[in-house]
C-alpha cells in the first residue's frame, strides 16, 4: 500500500484536457512537482484534494480511495495544502486563520485552549508569533504564505501540500521558506508533495520528481536525471535547445 | 385536445416573450457573473415609460419600446460604470436588490400599484388556425421577442462587439491577452442586458396589465428560467423560456392560473437539487 | 466572576433592566406598543444577521420565516386551541424546517444559487397561502380569538415575550460569535474554499446557520399573530419584511452582536416617527433602500463598524 497513489487521473474542463491519465505512486519524503506553466499542477492538486472531481481515475491515499471527497474530509484525513495565492481569513486574526484549521481539520475533540496553545507554537515556529492578533489582511505575501504553512501544519496532517510556495518571494525569503520546509519534513516528520517554479528552491530540496506537461507526466526521477531529460528541457525551453 | 392545443401554443408565444426578458439577465450572468437581482424591475420601468410615452405623448408603443430599451441601455452603462463596479460579486446582488427594492418603491410612488395597461384594441382580436385561437397580442410580442433575439444573435455571432462579448464570457483573461478592453464590453453588456429586457417589458406591458410589484414574479421566473437553462448558455435560456412558457400556460389551462409563480420556483428548486448546470449550463 | 461580568458590561445590563421594568414605568401604552414592534423588528434583523453578516450568505426572503411563525400560531391557536407561545416556539421550529428545505439544495453549492432561491421564498409562500383556502383562509385571513383581558395586559404580555426572545437572539448571537462554530462561519464568509480545505465542513454550517437564522424570525412572526389577532398573507409574507431585516441589520452592523438593534432602533424609530408627522406611503420604503445602498457601497461594516474602526469605540 502506498501512502498516495494517483491512478489514471483526467480531468478535462468541457473539451480541455488539464490532466491527461495521470499515474503515480508515492510513499514519502519530499516530491516535487514541476513543469511549465498550464501544465496541469494546480489542477492536479485540486483533485487530490477534492476540490475537483476528476473526469476519470482514482485517488488512494493510505489505501483509502478518497476521488471526489469533499475537501473537509480529505483534509480531516491527513492532507492538508496551501494555495498558490494565499488565501487567508482577512477579517480574522492571524491566530484565528491557524485555530480555525485546528479545531477543524483534524478529527477528535480537542479544547480551544489547547488549540490555541498549539497555534501561537506554530505562529513562533514560523515566525508570525508577533503578528498573532493582528489582522490577517494586514500581512505581506511573505508572512501569508509563512500563515499558509501554519494553518496546514496546526492539523498534524501526514501529507502537506504546498502549492508555489516560494513564488513571488525574494531570494532571501525563499531560503527562509526552503529551510522551513526541509525543517517540518526532517524534524516534524510531515511528508512534503511540493508544486514549484522556482528551480533554485525545489531542486536542491526534493527527493523525486515528477515533470508535467500539457497535463501528462513527461518525466520523473532524482532531481538530476530530471534536470538533463531532453524532455524536459524541451518542454520549457522548446525544441531548439535540446543539445 | 384543443384544449391542449391552445395551451400550448399560448405558452409557446409566451415563451418566445419569457425568452426575451430572460436572455438579458443571462447576458449580464455571462459576461460580468453578475446575478443581477433588478433586471425585472428595470423591464418594468420601461413598460412604464413606453407606457407614459403613448398615454401623455401619443408615441406608439413600438416607437417607445425602443427609445425606453435606448434609455434602459444608458442607464444600464452609467450604473454599471459608477455603482455596481465599486462592490465586490459578493455584494453585487446585495446591491442589485436593494436597487430593485428602490426602483419598486419609485415607481409605486409615482405611478402606484393600480394595474396599467398599453391597451391597443386593434391587437385585442386574434385568428383561428385549425380551431386554435392565436391571439394578435401574444403573437406581436412573439415576433418582436424573435426578431430581438435573432438581432442579439446575430450581432453576437458576426459583430466584433459580439465576439469580444462571447470572448469575454469563455475567458476573460484571454480576452484581454487579444485586445479586448473587458471593462468596457462589461460596461455595454450590461447596459444591453437591461436593454432587451426592457424591449420585453414593454412588450409584455402590451399583453398583460402591470404594476411596480409585479417585478417580484418576474424575476423569479427569468431566474428560473435562467439557472434551468444554464447559468453562462444563452441557448439554454432560449430553451428554457420556451418550456416554462408553455409549463405555465398548461398549469393555468388545467388547474388555475395562481399558481403559476409557483411553477417557476418549483422549476427553480428542482433543478438546483438535481442538476444545477441546468440543461446546457457549464460546470458550476 | 460575577462581579467582573457586571463591571464589564454594566451599560447593557442597565439598558436591559430598564427595559424590562418599561411597561410599570411608561407613561403611555403607546410607548409600550412601539417597543414592542422595535423588538419584534430587531429579531428578525438579528435572525438574518446569523446568516447574512455572520456567514456571509445573505437571505433575501426572511419574511417567509416570519409568516411561517404567524401562520403556525395563526392555525395552532385559532383551530386547536394551543397556548400561544407554545405555538410560537412551534412556529421558529416550522420556519427552520422551511430553511432547511431551501437550504439543502441551495447551500451546497457554489454561486448566487442561494440568493436567487431566497429572493423567491417570500413571494411562493405568500401566493401558497393565499389559495390554499381551506387550510390557511386564503386571502381573508385568518382571525385569532382575542384574549380575555384588558388590551393593556395583552400589550405588556407581548412585551415581555418580544423582549425575551430578542435577549435570546441577541444572547445566542453573543455565544455563536465566541464559539468555534462561529469563527468557522466567519471564516466561510472570508473564503469559503480556504474554510473548506482547513477542514471546516461548509454545507453542514451553512445549513445550521441558516436554520438558526430562521427560527428567531419564526417566533417573533408567531408572538405577532397573536398580538395582532388578525393575519393574512398579505401582512405577514411582504417584501418589506425582508428588505427591513437586511437593511436594519447592515445599517447598524452586519456581523456584529448589537448591529441588528442599533439599526432597527434608530431606523424603526425614524419610520414610525415619520408616520405620525406627514403620511406619504411608500416613502420610507424609498428612503430606507436608497439609505442601504449607500451603506453597501461606502460603508458596508455598519455603524458599529464605523464606531469601531474611525473612532474606537468597542462594541460587540
Amino acid at each position: 500500500m502506498h501512502m498516495l497513489e494517483v491512478k489514471n487521473v483526467s480531468k478535462y474542463f468541457g473539451g480541455l484536457a488539464a490532466l491527461k491519465n495521470v499515474s503515480f505512486t508515492y510513499d514519502g519524503g519530499i516530491l516535487g512537482i514541476i513543469g511549465p506553466n498550464g501544465a496541469g499542477k494546480t489542477t492536479l492538486f485540486n483533485v487530490i484534494t477534492g476540490v475537483y472531481k476528476p473526469t476519470s481515475g482514482k485517488v488512494f491515499f493510505e489505501g483509502k480511495d478518497i476521488t471526489g471527497l469533499a475537501p473537509h474530509k480529505i483534509r480531516r484525513l491527513g492532507i492538508a495544502r496551501t494555495f498558490q495565492i494565499p488565501r487567508p481569513f482577512g477579517r480574522e486574526t492571524v491566530l484565528e486563520n491557524v485555530v480555525v484549521a485546528g479545531l477543524f481539520g483534524r478529527v477528535g475533540r480537542v479544547s480551544r485552549e489547547e488549540v490555541e496553545k498549539e497555534a501561537m507554537e506554530l505562529l513562533e515556529f514560523v515566525g508570525l508569533k508577533d503578528k498573532a492578533d493582528l489582522r490577517a489582511s494586514s500581512l505581506n505575501i511573505f508572512q501569508r504564505k509563512l500563515l499558509e504553512i501554519a494553518r496546514g501544519l496546526i492539523s498534524r496532517p501526514k501529507l502537506l501540500m504546498l502549492d508555489e510556495i516560494v513564488a513571488g518571494l525574494t531570494p532571501a525569503e525563499v531560503d527562509r521558506v526552503v529551510e522551513l520546509v526541509k525543517k517540518i519534513n526532517k524534524e516534524m516528520g510531515v511528508n512534503i508533495i511540493w508544486i514549484e517554479h522556482v528551480m533554485r528552491a525545489i531542486m536542491r530540496s526534493a527527493e523525486w520528481i515528477i515533470v508535467l506537461d500539457f497535463g501528462e507526466i513527461i518525466s520523473e526521477g532524482p532531481p538530476e536525471k530530471v534536470a538533463k531529460d531532453p524532455k524536459v528541457i524541451k518542454a520549457y525551453l522548446g525544441e531548439e535547445y535540446v543539445a | 385536445m384543443r384544449l391542449l392545443a391552445q395551451a400550448i401554443v399560448n405558452g409557446l408565444l409566451i415563451g418566445g416573450v419569457y425568452a426575451l426578458m430572460s436572455l438579458g439577465l443571462s447576458l449580464i450572468f455571462g459576461v460580468m457573473n453578475i446575478a443581477n437581482a433588478a433586471q425585472a424591475a428595470f423591464a418594468i420601468l420601461a413598460a412604464y415609460i413606453t407606457y407614459w410615452l403613448f398615454t401623455l405623448y401619443n408615441i406608439n408603443p413600438f416607437i417607445g419600446m425602443v427609445i425606453s430599451s435606448v434609455l434602459l441601455f444608458l442607464i444600464g452603462t452609467v450604473l454599471y460604470k459608477y455603482v455596481v463596479r465599486r462592490v465586490s460579486e459578493l455584494m453585487a446582488f446585495t446591491l442589485l436588490y436593494l436597487m430593485a427594492m428602490f426602483l419598486e418603491s419609485v415607481m409605486v410612488f409615482v405611478w402606484t400599484n393600480l394595474y396599467r395597461g398599453i391597451r391597443l384594441p386593434y391587437l385585442s382580436t386574434s385568428i383561428s388556425v385549425g380551431g386554435v385561437f392565436i391571439f394578435l397580442d401574444r403573437l406581436v410580442g412573439f415576433t418582436i421577442a424573435i426578431t430581438i433575439t435573432a438581432i442579439v444573435a446575430f450581432m453576437l455571432k458576426y459583430t466584433y462587439f459580439g465576439k469580444a462579448i462571447r470572448a469575454s464570457i469563455q475567458n476573460p483573461i484571454g480576452a484581454t491577452l487579444m485586445g479586448v478592453n473587458v471593462e468596457k464590453i462589461r460596461m455595454i453588456s450590461f447596459g444591453l442586458g437591461l436593454a432587451i429586457s426592457g424591449f420585453a417589458g414593454s412588450v409584455l406591458g402590451i399583453i398583460y396589465p402591470f404594476y411596480p410589484t409585479l417585478a417580484e414574479l418576474w424575476i423569479g421566473l427569468m431566474f428560473a428560467i435562467v439557472v434551468f437553462g444554464g447559468i453562462g448558455s444563452l441557448t439554454g435560456t432560449l430553451i428554457a423560456a420556451i418550456v416554462l412558457g408553455i409549463a405555465n400556460s398548461l398549469v393555468g389551462t388545467y388547474v388555475s392560473s395562481v399558481w403559476a409563480p409557483l411553477v417557476a420556483f418549483v422549476v427553480l428548486i428542482l433543478t438546483l437539487w438535481l442538476r444545477p448546470t441546468g440543461i446546457m449550463g457549464r460546470k458550476v | 466572576m460575577l462581579e467582573n461580568l457586571v463591571r464589564k458590561y454594566w451599560p447593557i445590563l442597565a439598558i436591559i433592566a430598564f427595559l424590562a421594568i418599561f411597561p410599570w414605568i411608561s407613561p403611555e401604552t403607546f410607548f409600550v406598543d412601539f417597543l414592542l414592534l422595535l423588538f419584534m423588528y430587531a429579531i428578525i434583523a438579528g435572525g438574518w444577521n446569523i446568516i447574512g453578516g455572520y456567514t456571509g450568505y445573505p437571505s433575501f426572503g426572511h419574511t417567509a420565516f416570519f409568516g411561517l411563525g404567524a401562520y403556525t400560531t395563526a392555525i395552532l391557536v385559532s383551530r386547536f386551541g394551543i397556548p400561544p407561545f407554545i405555538t410560537a416556539i412551534l412556529g421558529g421550529l416550522v420556519a427552520a424546517g422551511f430553511a432547511f428545505l431551501i437550504g439543502y439544495p441551495t447551500l451546497r453549492l457554489k454561486g448566487p444559487y442561494f440568493a436567487i432561491a431566497t429572493l423567491s421564498m417570500g413571494f411562493v409562500l405568500q401566493i401558497l397561502f393565499l389559495n390554499l383556502g381551506p387550510i390557511t383562509g386564503g386571502g381573508e385571513g385568518i382571525s385569532l380569538p382575542l384574549p380575555p383581558w384588558r388590551i393593556e395586559i395583552t400589550i405588556t404580555i407581548v412585551y415581555y415575550a418580544m423582549f425575551i426572545t430578542l435577549l435570546a437572539t441577541i444572547l445566542t448571537t453573543y455565544l455563536l460569535e465566541r464559539s468555534r462554530v462561529g469563527l468557522a462561519l466567519r471564516c466561510i464568509r472570508d473564503d469559503e474554499l480556504a474554510a473548506e480545505t482547513s477542514g471546516v465542513p461548509t454545507t453542514k454550517l451553512k445549513l445550521i446557520s441558516f436554520m438558526l437564522s430562521a427560527f428567531f424570525p419564526g417566533v417573533a412572526g408567531g408572538i405577532y399573530a397573536y398580538y395582532s389577532t388578525y393575519i393574512d398573507p398579505f401582512t405577514v409574507f411582504t417584501p418589506a419584511i425582508s428588505m427591513f431585516a437586511i437593511i436594519f441589520s447592515m445599517f447598524g452592523g452586519a456581523g456584529t452582536v448589537f448591529g441588528p438593534l442599533i439599526g432597527s432602533a434608530i431606523l424603526f424609530t425614524i419610520d414610525e416617527a415619520a408616520r405620525y408627522s406627514f403620511t406619504v406611503p411608500g416613502i420610507d420604503l424609498i428612503v430606507f433602500s436608497g439609505i442601504a445602498m449607500a451603506v453597501v457601497i461606502f460603508f458596508p461594516e455598519g455603524l458599529v463598524g464605523l464606531l469601531r474602526e474611525r473612532i474606537g469605540v468597542k462594541i460587540p
